[in-house]
């Protein structure tokens, strides 16, 4: 191909779609859905000795800057339309990380009155992560799970 | 600091007034008509020797089906819970009501921090309280209908949210899980308060 003439130069060539997902993947910023315990996990990954900020996860206060939203804990009825509106005000691309039994699939209150069967039936999600709640680095794993994800998409059809 | 025990004190005020004294656990109990409870009330807030100047909690109790139902009396009770930070004593004041729209009066007006208290047990037993300034739900979602702490309200409820994507909103459709049958688990006796009289005693 010649590139070895070109690298000397100080180029390094590349696809457009594996570029921009390499962004994507490298800066997923999460708005935090904090709901129940499920976000005091979610902070362990964010605090010291996790650190989010390692893989280019920083928490936004604003869903209007954010890629991802966690759902993290117990989605109540009264909550839901308020968890719409956010998933609504957020730019596409967007994706949706469901942490939790409860926000899964409701867990234990699945049979409660005023808790939603799963965060799904309110919004499109992407990656559910098991557990009650889940570990610091089970989150992580779900996070890196959602980078492969992004990374198999193609922005640019052919 | 008192010569005489909340035993004693609380008969001095309240016998020979329609008052019912328990005692369990150690914890003294008064059951109170609704027609003396605000005069019982008062005293117990206001009385030196009692000064129960804290109302630590209120909630109400259904005794639909307690015992396997078929019980007398009434069916609501709203439950007080105070305290006395100057005896450092506490008491308990149980008030039966019989209606099946029960109507309790509110003390908001003796204890500020009843407010919230009488709301939520507004909004999940149904029990008005006469003379709350902002009876609201406080609890449950916006436009919920029913009283989900009663027995026979059903525990999965009578609707479920789901996003309507043609409407564009979350929307309420009715239930569609089946309720799951919960076996009772009700424990009639534990050896650890063998002798001690627990269980059967209101």
């Amino acid at each position: 191909m010649g590139i070895e003439g070109i690298l000397e130069k100080g180029f390094v060539t590349t696809s457009a779609d594996a570029v921009i997902n390499w962004a994507r993947t490298s800066s997923m910023w999460p708005v935090t859905f904090g709901l129940a315990c499920c976000a005091i996990e979610m902070m362990h990954a964010g605090a010291s000795r996790y650190d989010l900020d390692r893989f280019g996860i920083v928490f936004r206060p604003s869903p209007r800057q954010s890629d991802v939203m966690i759902v993290a804990g117990t989605l109540t009825n009264k909550m839901a339309p308020a968890l719409r509106k956010v998933y609504d005000q957020m730019a596409e691309p967007r994706w949706v990380v469901s942490m939790g039994s409860c926000a899964n699939g409701g867990g234990y209150y699945h049979y409660s009155y005023s808790v939603v069967r799963g965060c799904d039936r309110i919004v499109p999600v992407d990656v559910y992560i098991p557990g009650c709640p889940p570990t610091a680095e089970a989150f992580i794993y779900g996070m890196l799970q959602l980078q492969k994800k992004i990374k198999r998409t193609s922005t640019i059809a052919r | 600091m008192n010569r005489l025990g909340l035993a004693e004190r609380l008969r001095n005020h309240f016998e020979g007034v329609g008052v019912e004294f328990l005692q369990d656990c150690g914890q003294h109990i008064l059951v109170v008509s609704r027609e003396r409870f605000l005069g019982v009330a008062r005293e117990l807030r206001d009385a030196p020797d009692l000064r129960f100047d804290v109302l630590m909690d209120l909630c109400g109790v259904d005794y639909l089906t307690y015992g396997g139902g078929g019980r007398k009396g009434g069916r609501f009770a709203v439950v007080y819970q105070m305290l006395s930070i100057a005896h450092n004593e506490r008491v308990r004041v149980k008030v039966f009501l019989d209606d099946e729209t029960p109507v309790m009066d509110s003390v908001v007006g003796l204890w500020e921090s009843a407010n919230w208290y009488e709301r939520e047990t507004f909004d999940l037993f149904g029990i008005l309280f006469d003379g709350h300034t902002d009876l609201r739900r406080i609890l449950t979602d916006y436009g919920f209908v029913g009283h989900p702490f009663r027995k026979d309200f059903p525990v999965v409820g009578t609707v479920e949210m789901r996003y309507d994507a043609e409407r564009g909103r979350v929307v309420y459709q009715p239930v569609t899980v089946e309720p799951r049958a919960h076996p009772p688990r009700v424990i009639r006796r534990d050896n650890r308060y063998e002798g001690e009289g627990v269980g059967g005693q209101r």
